[in-house]
């Protein structure tokens, strides 16, 4: 799993709706003007080739490797310490 | 102190809210939720103020999205600690770490003693911080981090169980019944529990039926006690503050276009509503005359967004990241059987006196910690949440009218009896007061010995009768109904006296009588028992 920010047109960022392993945050949707807007996501490599060949911009922000690694450490802080903050 | 707690953790925690404070009240839920656990909800206020409107504060709606129940908890705690103390809400200052290891410094944070106590009189603080307790302990369990959805079974094949309670609430549920084809293709809500596009498709699954999950109803029935007006619904992620509609884009100047118009559903004259893949049909919200619907939701918003600024504290860099932005729910996508929305549908069709406000406030961003903040980002989510409230509660508590004081025009005890100063027996009771006996230099020497000695008990009298529903029944039906029917006898009757300062005196002397008969029979009363009982008699 990655995590991407994907940018495009109105229309182009409204047919993503529906691809499989692709986990759209609909509260980070942000529009930039000029009918282009930003959204955020957590996507499988498969789905972000998906996004990007309907024509829309990916920026992955955390990688496979980088996210597993931070959900990890989270997960292993949670477990172990019970989160305390 | 522990974060994320478990679902029985936060109850545990609302039970000692409940135990530790008298102005807070725990209350369970209607509903067990799917796998038998029952959330509750406080109420925090004083319940004085006749006046006073209820916010209902919600969380843990969605399960990956853990700040909130524990974010709610803190907010209530201080709140309840800093009435009790009388002393400023205070929050510490904290460093908050991103993910990628970028830090911002976050300055304290104070709520000040008066803002606290004017909203423990003029609001009823309602928190339901855990909406869906199943879905939350299923998600903090390794490797569960993602589950949205609650744990409704599918009962075929385990893949496919959950419903997205925000797709469940009684509102445009029915999405092939509310859009035409074009409309209904761009809602973000999936109609299918084991829809193929997998779990990131089914994560908005809108359940078996509308409101069919326990959770739902539990909320329904909250957002449905006396007085609730307000709705706050915190999510993750954004930085967004959202305000309905999220089913169609919103408009003011077509009252027929509206939710409930079956005109407008698909079977109907017009084919369906068209969405976002449309205009010829917008969703109507008031904003014209006495009733802008949608400014106020709009400045509300504002005011959210500027508290959690100023709540961030100096650094312009904090600032940056936590600046949201105030806009309709509905842009690229529809969404259907929203909770915001569910309770804006609630006042419709709308009047004047029944203003309803909803939002949802997605708290944090992808670079923050998107749905689950971990330790290190916990802080950052909570302070904008608190900063949310506490923009929300001032500006929904200075557009309330303060309760009776020392010196006011109040009638303390009759507007306790009968349940609100706009009764027609207290406006009587005002009126003779401030209208008839202060008219002449006699009058108001008069009235100012009655003031005195009325209000130097009446407030406390009064308070404590809005907390005792049967004691207040037997002071309205025994006492001020019978006063307030002898005053108004009375008063007729004087009215054919020609003169005014006879008027006023003679009504004095009714008071007088009112007063000191019913002192002058229990004494009486009193007497009669110690000389009944006296020993040796």
């Amino acid at each position: 799993m990655n995590l991407i920010r994907i940018e495009g047109s109105s229309e182009l960022l409204r047919s993503l709706h529906g691809i499989p392993d692709l986990y759209l945050a609909l509260g980070s949707l942000r529009m930039l003007g000029d009918d282009r807007a930003e959204i955020w996501a957590r996507a499988e490599t498969g789905a972000i080739q998906q996004v990007e060949a309907l024509g829309c911009a990916v920026d992955v922000e955390m990688d496979d490797t980088a996210l597993q690694a931070h959900d990890d450490a989270v997960e292993h802080e949670i477990q172990q310490n019970r989160g305390t903050v | 102190m522990p974060y994320p707690l478990p679902s029985a953790d936060v109850e545990t925690k609302l039970a000692a809210l409940d135990a530790g404070y008298t102005i807070c009240t725990r209350t369970p839920c209607a509903e067990d939720s799917r796998e038998g656990k029952r959330p509750s909800f406080i109420k925090i206020g004083l319940g004085t103020n006749p006046n006073r409107v209820g916010v209902l504060v919600a969380g843990g709606m969605h399960a990956r999205e853990w700040a909130s129940p524990d974010a709610l908890l803190s907010f209530a705690e201080e709140l309840l600690k800093a009435q009790k103390a009388k002393r400023d809400m205070s929050f510490l200052a904290f460093t908050h770490t991103r993910p990628n290891g970028t830090t911002y410094s976050y300055g304290s944070y104070t709520i000040s003693k008066t803002d606290v106590a004017k909203w423990v009189d003029r609001l009823d603080l309602y928190f339901l911080p855990c909406v869906n307790p199943d879905g939350r302990d299923f998600s903090l369990l390794p490797g569960n981090k993602m589950w949205r959805k609650n744990r409704w079974p599918h009962p075929a094949d385990a893949s496919c169980s959950g419903v997205d309670l925000n797709r469940n609430f009684p509102i445009a549920w029915d999405q092939d019944v509310f859009y035409n084809v074009a409309g209904a293709a761009n809602v973000a809500t999936c109609t299918t529990a084991c829809h193929p596009g997998g779990q990131a498709v089914r994560d908005t699954f809108r359940g078996p039926g509308s409101a069919s999950e326990p959770e739902t109803r539990n909320v329904v029935a909250v957002m449905g006690l006396p007085g609730i007006k307000y709705y706050l619904d915190v999510h993750a992620y954004g930085p967004n503050i959202y305000f309905p509609w999220g089913i169609e884009q919103n408009q003011w100047t077509a009252p027929e276009k509206w939710f409930n118009n079956p005109d407008w559903d698909r079977p109907g004259a017009h084919g369906g509503r068209d969405g976002t893949a449309g205009v010829a049909y917008g969703e109507w919200i008031p904003d014209s005359g006495a009733n802008r619907l949608l400014k106020s939701h709009q400045d509300l918003g504002n005011a959210m967004r500027a508290e959690i600024i100023k709540a961030a504290g100096a650094s312009a860099a904090a600032v940056g990241i936590s600046t949201y932005a105030v806009e309709q729910s509905l842009s690229l996508y529809a969404t259907t059987g929203a909770s915001d929305d569910y309770f804006m549908s609630t006042q419709f069709p709308p009047s004047t006196g029944s203003k309803k406000h909803a939002f949802t406030i997605e708290i944090g961003s992808a670079a923050d910690g998107e749905y689950f903040p971990g330790p290190a980002q916990f802080r950052k989510y909570e302070r904008d949440i608190h900063g949310a409230l506490c923009g929300a509660f001032r500006a929904i508590a200075a557009g309330v009218a303060a309760g009776p004081s020392p010196g006011s025009t109040w009638c303390f005890i009759a507007t306790a009896a009968y349940g609100s100063p706009e009764h027609e027996r207290v406006r009587l009771l005002q009126r003779l007061r401030l209208e008839v006996l202060r008219s002449t230099p006699f009058g108001r020497r008069f009235a100012g010995v009655l003031e005195a000695v009325y209000y130097s008990f009446s407030p406390r009298l009064a308070a404590w009768l809005w907390r005792h529903r049967r004691s207040r029944a037997l002071v309205r039906v025994a006492v001020v109904t019978p006063a307030v029917f002898l005053l108004e006898r009375a008063t007729t009757l004087l009215g054919r006296v020609p003169s005014r300062r006879l008027r006023v005196v003679l009504l004095a002397a009714v008071i007088t009588l009112l007063v000191a008969v019913p002192i002058g029979l229990a004494g009486a009363a009193v007497a009669a028992a110690v000389w009944a009982l006296w020993p040796g008699r």
